[in-house]
């Protein structure tokens, strides 16, 4: 928060703080559409299915892995933040660093869509758009990197067809629910103990009752975790970026994402809150899909677990837990100090995580 | 004016009653259901009721004209639809039967719902022996065929109860929040007390905004995952899924009024939809495999012909 005096310490007055909230005010009415655009790193779409899309990024360098990339975000959000902005994209960094990135967006479910469970995602879209770049690119298998419950999707993919997938990348994915349950830190996999004190059978009321899961719904369950921060993120913050336009128009593309919350189908989220946050069936090898049992003890490709240290909504107990029960014997972690976003949208992300992880892939992918 | 019938439980007969008001009405005001007025030949006009009594060679056409009359007053019921054709038939029913008047009421409605809409006969005549209002049972005689608006009332009541549970269960909530949020408002004036900034500045603001973050946010979130919130929130889950499968069953009944498909059915045909999109996909995925295989297949005859 900026003020007329020229030192910080001088003393804020009433006036001081009415002129800041007014040019903030400004500043924010000023602002344009195509100021705070965000996932702008040129692709093309490729195929579709239902509201789902498969894009492929155009090149931005010769490519050095003649694998291509398959990134799948999860369902509670956008993949749109994995491109967030033009410094600060995961996607962009790895197109430098030579990879060829194609996204799967999930898109926007509707209640005729209500139905689209677990196997649709992973079995269906997943394996068809699988084998669409091994088609085009004339591959055998392709190089699955997947963020939150896209890294879960990934993974089983690959226990289920390991004869298309070369190497998968999972970032901050709960693979083990329960993993946290004696955790002491307040603050860490609220939604692991929320979900954890209804019975399936609430949950199959709540889905009967409710049908496909309404996007703002979820939000507002994120904002819960943290009421005191949240308090103030619209307060006299904003003043502070005032009078910077550019930290100003990350705060509203960030807000934007943030906003863009895609409903869950019914029938996954039936899947996903019974299956795994109450009844762990994965790491415990009894998550189906469909008729196949989805053993990860058959994952033989290289895998590589991302997670963040501070990352409160898939704790890295959680995510670790993949360790014990993967079959593969090139299996690596990779720790970052950030959250659950942090990792791959923050300054340091750009710089540090991007490329150990194009490197790792690229290795792996002559 | 009144006849008086001793064997009829009434005391008087209505349907007699009637047609001496109607023939005063003819006298004296003019009848509106008549269909013209007769000649009587010497340029007057005269009323035909009157004709058949005054004329001359008439006889028995009083009993025509009452016949008539009557069967004008049948149809004038059955024009104003089932609640019309209830009345006429009690009324019969009172004359003919000689029954009291509500249990001709109550008879001649549990016959006409029972054979037109399939309603519960023991269920009519509880509502006519006062169980329900006369205006509730009013009101069901002209619902559409088939209807239980009673049951609608029931259904109503039940989804009242439903929210209820929702707005007990959203007090417990609310109360362990608010203390919460209570505990950590002292918190953080005692911590703030203790700050020493310097006379207002600026980074003074944002030590403060950091004191209140650090002190309010561990004890809400404290309180977020006690195992009193979580049972609460259990219950208004619960709760609500329960309220909202209450609405869903008025929801129901309505769209059956109307005659549109409910959720249910609308789940359904989702259902539908999707399994024949899953069987679409597998179709594809068999025509491309068959695709490579031709394809291979091609290029090794391809390769042998060389």
């Amino acid at each position: 928060m900026s003020t007329n005096s020229s030192s910080a310490n001088a003393p804020v007055t009433p006036v001081d703080l009415w002129r800041n909230l007014n040019k903030a005010r400004r500043a924010f009415a000023d602002m344009r559409e195509e100021d705070v655009e965000i996932a702008t790193t040129p692709k093309e779409e490729i195929a579709r299915d239902g509201t789902t899309r498969l894009y492929r990024y155009k090149p931005l360098v010769e490519y050095k892995a003649r694998i291509p990339v398959l990134l799948a975000y999860a369902l509670v959000g956008r993949y749109t933040v994995a491109d967030l902005q033009p410094d600060r994209s995961l996607v962009r960094n790895l197109l430098e660093l030579g990879l060829d990135v194609y996204v799967i967006d999930w898109g926007h479910p509707r209640e005729v869509d209500r139905n689209i469970d677990l196997e649709d995602y992973i079995e269906g879209f997943i394996h068809d758009y699988v084998d669409v770049i091994r088609a085009r690119a004339k591959v055998d298998k392709v190089n699955l990197l997947g963020i939150c419950q896209g890294g879960i999707f990934h993974t089983c993919f690959a226990a289920l067809h390991p004869d298309k997938v070369n190497t998968v990348v999972s970032m901050v994915a709960p693979f083990d629910c329960h993993a946290n349950a004696g955790d002491e830190q307040v603050d860490r996999g609220l939604i692991h103990f929320w979900a954890g004190a209804l019975d399936a059978s609430d949950i199959d009321d709540v889905v009967d009752n409710l049908g496909t899961m309404d996007g703002d719904a979820m939000a507002q369950a994120f904002g819960l975790m943290t009421p005191a921060s949240t308090m103030l993120k619209y307060g006299l913050n904003l003043t502070d970026i005032a009078n910077n336009p550019s930290q100003m128009e990350n705060f509203l593309r960030m807000e934007r994402w943030l906003s863009d919350r895609p409903a869950h189908t019914a029938a996954s989220f039936r899947q996903w809150i019974k299956d795994f946050y109450i009844d762990n069936k994965l790491v415990n090898g009894e998550f189906r899909l469909g008729d196949a049992l989805v053993d990860l003890q058959n994952v033989r490709c290289p895998v590589l677990n991302v997670y963040g240290e501070h990352d409160v909504i898939a704790p890295p107990v959680c995510t670790r837990a993949l360790k014990d029960v993967i079959g593969s014997d090139d299996y690596s972690e990779l720790s970052f100090p950030g959250g659950h976003i942090g990792i791959f949208v923050g300054k340091r992300a750009q710089r540090d995580l991007s490329p150990a992880v194009a490197d790792w892939i690229i290795e792996r992918s002559q | 004016m009144f006849q008086h019938d001793s064997h009829n439980a009434l005391g008087f007969d209505p349907l007699g009653a009637t047609w001496t008001v109607l023939d005063a009405w003819e006298q004296f005001a003019g009848f509106p259901y008549r269909a013209g007025r007769a000649d009587s030949g010497d340029g007057s006009a005269s009323w035909p009721g009157l004709d058949v009594l005054t004329g001359p060679g008439r006889g028995g056409a009083v009993s025509d004209q009452m016949e008539k009359w009557s069967e004008h007053l049948r149809s004038s019921f059955a024009a104003a639809g089932s609640l019309g054709e209830f009345w006429t038939r009690a009324l019969e029913t009172t004359v003919s039967a000689q029954t009291s008047w509500r249990d001709a009421l109550s008879n001649t409605a549990s016959q006409m719902m029972a054979a037109a809409t399939g309603l519960n006969q023991t269920q009519f005549q509880d509502a006519l022996r006062g169980e329900w209002s006369p205006g509730l049972v009013a009101i069901q005689s002209l619902f559409p065929l088939g209807h239980d608006f009673l049951q609608l009332s029931a259904e109503c009541a039940e989804s009242a109860a439903r929210f209820q549970d929702v707005a007990t269960a959203s007090l417990r909530m609310s109360k362990l929040l608010g203390e919460g949020w209570l505990r950590a408002n002292n918190e953080f004036t005692k911590a703030a007390s203790t700050f020493r900034g310097r006379s207002g500045s600026e980074q003074d603001v944002k030590e403060i905004y950091a004191i209140w973050t650090a002190t309010a946010e561990p004890i809400l979130q404290g309180v977020l995952r006690s195992q009193d919130y979580l049972d609460a929130q259990a219950d208004m889950v619960r709760a609500g899924a329960a309220h909202a499968e209450a609405r869903s069953k008025i929801m129901r009944r309505v769209a059956d009024a109307l005659e549109v498909p409910d959720r249910k059915e609308m789940n359904e045909t989702y259902e539908a939809i999707q399994e024949m999109r899953r069987e679409i996909r597998k179709l594809k995925r068999t025509q491309r495999t068959l695709r490579a295989q031709l394809a291979g297949a091609a290029t090794i005859q391809a390769g042998e012909a060389e």
